[in-house]
């Protein structure tokens, strides 16, 4: 009986040996995240060689090129992400997905893909340093590295951050994508000239609610408390060229943060008390806005009116919105005035909220925490 | 063996390069189709051809699916190189695109194969270097693996389960969202 068929018994008895390792690890870095996390317990020798480093470069720069899938991993899983490399590839107007974030406060900033967290940065810290550590990790990777050199001395976190080889990787990767585009490094420096003290930058980058977006190579930070003679509203890079807000600033009434969406910074505008949404777009670099988006939530979709709702992205394709509020995701879509939502942590659940963030073109929540 | 004299007037139009697989088969292929494997070009480059090149790893079943692939993508690179500097040329868009078309047909039939086949061809892409054919052959394992379970994996490929059943609970356990 067996053994009647040969080519079929041969065709299902493979040895896993039949392959070099170098073709397992060809062949399962072409995978999804999902199966790749559930074929972590198919061996010993396939947990280790996805749980490595060098599986996880390869890994994501495979999916760089591939097909994208939403995926939104659920509340109650959390893996500790840092942060933060840029890769070389600068991002085009017309992809698809395009990221942007607000309120993901005190959030690492996954700019082109994530590092797992080495423990000791910063190890004994809590709550406050801990929780910022990405964010300056991702400014702190834009800087020269002279300044980088000087705030090795700034607290025992940073300087075991610094020391890390993902962050010289990602330090290194940045200042080489924007070589050849700018001339100019990143300047910590205010207009006038003065040299800027760490604590005002972090003041600066404090009201900015989390992290900035990246948008033609500079790293953009909304100012919305006067500060250091700048008005509320105002915009900046880290060069600090200082970009009007829009006339539509109207005041302390409405939340304002900006996004990156369709590879266009934007300011959003909510009015709580309206329950209404208010992206507008930046035109010929800073010299005109426009309205791209007016979305009445409070209205058609009480659950998205919260102060907290965030733009994600635009899908290119239908023109439709991902809004996010830490509690429910979903698209909004313009033609209809519709929300659809995706993911929603339930009404039970009442003090964790989840934080989106577009990866590349995936979407994953980090981590879900108690606020 | 005979060929060597009749082949004079054509051969600077298409040098001809002889592959001998394991089980001693010898395959004329021209240096286009054969340098699509970056081994043999290197052993090309060179100069280390004459009298064939000997390919210890490759069955001559495997070898000819190997060169079927081969001959195909070098039209496919030929062609390319060609439209290039006409690229603007909305008639050779359409050429191209009739092409590459057929070319994805040509790669779904050729990657109808039992498994242990197409192991091997995969095999023999990464000795030769191929990128394209590893590439393909490799993706379409990993569509082939996507849905499966840890079990059907170890089943599938005969792979022990060498995880105590504590490490394989903790990792069931961390990572039970991609279970569901």
């Amino acid at each position: 009986m067996e053994g009647a068929t040969s080519s079929a018994s041969s065709n299902k008895r493979i040895k896993a040996s039949a392959l070099p390792e170098e073709i397992v690890e060809e062949i399962l870095s072409r995978l999804p995240a999902k199966p790749l996390r559930r074929f972590q317990c198919v061996s010993r020798p396939w947990r280790d060689l996805i749980a490595s480093p060098s599986f996880r470069d390869l890994h994501s720069s495979k999916l760089a090129g591939a097909r994208r899938r939403l995926f939104v991993r659920p509340a109650g899983f959390c893996e500790p992400l840092q942060g933060v490399r840029r890769g070389p590839e600068r991002r085009r107007p017309g992809d698809r997905i395009l990221t942007g974030w607000r309120r993901a406060r005190r959030w690492p900033v996954p700019h082109r893909g994530v590092v797992r967290r080495e423990p000791r940065v910063g190890g004994p810290h809590k709550r406050r340093d801990h929780l910022t550590a990405g964010a300056w990790y991702s400014v702190l990777s834009r800087l020269p590295a002279r300044t980088v050199g000087r705030f090795n001395q700034v607290c025992k976190g940073w300087r075991a951050m610094i020391k890390t080889e993902c962050f010289v990787d990602s330090h290194l990767l940045y200042h080489q994508a924007n070589q050849s585009s700018s001339s100019t490094s990143p300047k910590v420096m205010f207009t006038d000239g003065k040299p800027n003290s760490f604590k005002s930058l972090e003041d600066l980058i404090g009201t900015s609610d989390g992290a900035p977006p990246l948008v033609d190579g500079s790293s953009r930070a909304v100012c919305s408390k006067p500060c250091h003679g700048l008005n509320g509203g105002s915009f900046m890079c880290y060069d600090f060229v200082c970009n009007p807000a829009t006339d539509y600033y109207k005041g302390s009434d409405e939340c304002v943060s900006i996004v990156e969406l369709q590879g266009q910074l934007c300011m959003v505008c909510s009015h709580p008390r309206k329950g209404t949404l208010e992206i507008w777009a930046m035109k010929d670099n800073g010299r005109r806005w426009s309205m791209e988006y007016y979305v009445e939530a409070g209205r058609f979709s009480p659950e998205y009116s919260s102060e907290l709702v965030t733009p994600i992205a635009v899908d290119s394709k239908d023109g439709r919105l991902l809004l996010s509020t830490g509690k429910v995701l979903g698209y909004y879509d313009p033609k209809t005035a519709k929300m659809e939502t995706v993911y929603s942590l339930g009404k039970q659940i009442k003090n964790k909220k989840f934080v989106p963030i577009l990866f590349q073109e995936s979407l994953i929540d980090p981590c879900d925490r108690v606020f | 063996m005979a060929s060597a004299g009749s082949g004079d007037e054509k051969a600077a139009a298409a040098a001809m390069i002889t592959l001998i697989s394991s089980d001693n088969e010898k395959f004329e292929v021209t240096e286009a189709t054969a340098t699509l494997s970056q081994t043999i070009r290197h052993m090309i480059e060179d100069g280390c051809t004459d009298g064939g090149v000997p390919l210890p790893n490759v069955t001559s079943k495997i070898l000819a699916r190997v060169i079927e692939y081969c001959k195909k993508h070098a039209t496919a690179a030929a062609g390319e190189e060609g439209s290039s500097s006409s690229f603007s040329d909305a008639a050779f868009l359409e050429v191209d695109r009739a092409f590459l078309e057929e070319l994805e047909e040509f790669d779904d039939a050729f990657l109808e194969v039992d498994r242990a086949t197409l192991f091997d061809l995969i095999l023999a892409a990464n000795y030769l270097d191929i990128k394209g054919l590893l590439n393909l052959t490799c993706q379409k394992v990993a569509d082939s693996v996507k849905g499966k379970t840890p079990e059907q994996i170890r089943e599938m490929y005969n792979i022990v389960n060498d995880l105590t059943p504590e490490e394989e609970a903790e990792i069931r356990r961390e990572t039970q969202w991609a279970f569901e």
